[in-house]
């Protein structure tokens, strides 16, 4: 298991970190959980996470749809299978984003300043999120302002961008 | 003096601008046309969308406005040159006027305003919202994805709605002239089919193909240059429908000369 913890000091530096993953994820497969890539407004929920899928994979509607509702299910959020982006709170946004990362099956899940994602008022059930979802390779990059919401996160090892980039990504 | 000739020039320069640019949307959308992902589920949803939203929905609209121009044109010609002695024309009239000219223009003006602009604001909000950096983002091809199905929907959509258009202006006319003139329904189809030529029939496609290709590849291609900045939409609309008007006039002068 590969968990990572990535932190900036200024927002140039996430930028160019941003553009870096962006260029990287139009070659490769790379799951970017981000405020910066929202759902697509004229999908609905199950049309946005099945996208990728569909896609990349073949899915179709009919065999994805199960999977989605169990997943969907998991988060207590099944009755926004049809919604739009709009229906949504920050939280659900979210949930629905990392669903979208998960189908397209990359190799690496990267959470790109996760707390811009959210308000406050979700921040227990991010945590909760982080420890039950089953990341094998994962990757949280955020604000050095926000370290210690990541302080009880024993699973995860700090480690350097350009590190990771050039080790894991070969970037 | 000097700031007329500043103006000209750099008129000059963003027109060679839109038509590199342009060039270049073109040629990536015929790479796009060879990818393998265009046959798969999303693509095809999205396709599928697209035919629905462009060639059915506007299908009642678009019926009444043929039946209408067939009443009143086919009908009126029809009358006119039976009148005057000329019934042998007639076929050849028609098909010049209904099916090299009158068919292709009113459907593409028909879906300008209702495809085009929605297709125009569509594509902006979506640039704006930076949802196309997310399809990027999961490894998907814009074009692929939501630029080549939107334009051959249109491509399909304009050969569809034009031929619908010359069955309904004809019909249309055809109820004009049985409760006027002594002429069958026979008559009428016979002296358009046998005025039919390879030529008409060459330029009728051709200026169906160029239409569809324009009008949404025009639209998309204006869209994708907005900002980030919401006041850019309304710009963005307004010049791609200059555009394609343009375009529209370009292709009947093509079609002219052919």
């Amino acid at each position: 298991m590969s968990k990572y913890l990535i932190y900036y000091e200024h927002e140039d530096t996430a930028d160019a970190w941003m553009s870096t993953l962006l260029r990287y994820a139009v070659q490769k497969r790379l799951g970017i959980v981000s405020g910066s890539f929202p759902i697509i407004g004229n999908l609905s929920v199950i049309e946005n996470i099945l996208l990728p899928a569909a896609y990349h994979h073949k899915t179709s509607y009919e065999n994805g749809e199960k999977a989605i509702i169990k997943d969907l299910r998991k988060f207590n959020i099944e009755h926004h299978l049809h919604s739009r982006s709009n229906q949504l709170n920050n939280f659900e946004r979210f949930i629905v984003k990392f669903l979208q990362v998960k189908y397209l099956e990359p190799d690496w899940t990267v959470f790109f300043n996760p707390r811009r994602m959210f308000i406050a008022e979700y921040e227990e059930q991010f945590h909760q999120f982080l420890r039950c979802e089953d990341l094998k390779k994962s990757v949280i990059i955020e604000h050095e302002k926000h370290r210690y919401l990541f302080e009880d996160m024993n699973d995860y090892i700090e480690k350097d961008f350009d590190l990771w980039a050039t080790q894991d990504l070969n970037i | 003096m000097r700031k007329t000739i500043e103006s000209t020039g750099q008129k000059a320069i963003d027109s060679m601008r839109f038509f590199a640019g342009y060039f270049a949307f073109t040629v990536a959308f015929f790479k796009g046309c060879f990818n393998p992902h265009i046959f798969y589920p999303s693509v095809k949803l999205v396709f599928r969308r697209q035919i629905y939203f462009t060639g059915v929905q506007i299908l009642p609209t678009f019926s009444f406005v043929s039946l209408a121009l067939g009443l009143a044109l086919v009908g009126g010609l029809t009358k006119f040159m039976v009148q005057f002695g000329a019934e042998s024309a007639v076929g050849s009239v028609l098909v010049t006027t209904t099916v090299k000219e009158l068919a292709p223009l009113v459907t593409a003006i028909l879906l300008t305003l209702r495809t085009s602009t929605a297709v125009t604001a569509e594509i902006a909000l979506m640039k704006m919202n930076r949802e196309i950096e997310t399809l990027k983002s999961l490894s998907i091809d814009p074009f692929v994805y939501l630029y080549i199905p939107r334009i051959l929907s249109g491509v399909i959509c304009m050969a569809a709605l034009s031929i619908i258009f010359v069955y309904i202006s004809i019909l249309g006319g055809y109820l004009i002239l049985s409760f006027n003139l002594n002429i069958s329904f026979d008559f009428l189809i016979g002296t358009i089919f046998d005025a039919f030529t390879f030529n008409i029939v060459l330029v009728f496609f051709i200026k169906l193909i160029l239409l569809g290709y324009f009008l949404m590849s025009i639209p998309i291609y204006t869209a994708l240059q907005v900002g980030n900045a919401v006041t850019e939409i309304p710009i963005a609309l307004l010049k791609g429908m200059f555009r394609l008007f343009y375009a529209i006039i370009i292709v009947e002068i093509i079609g002219v000369i052919l």
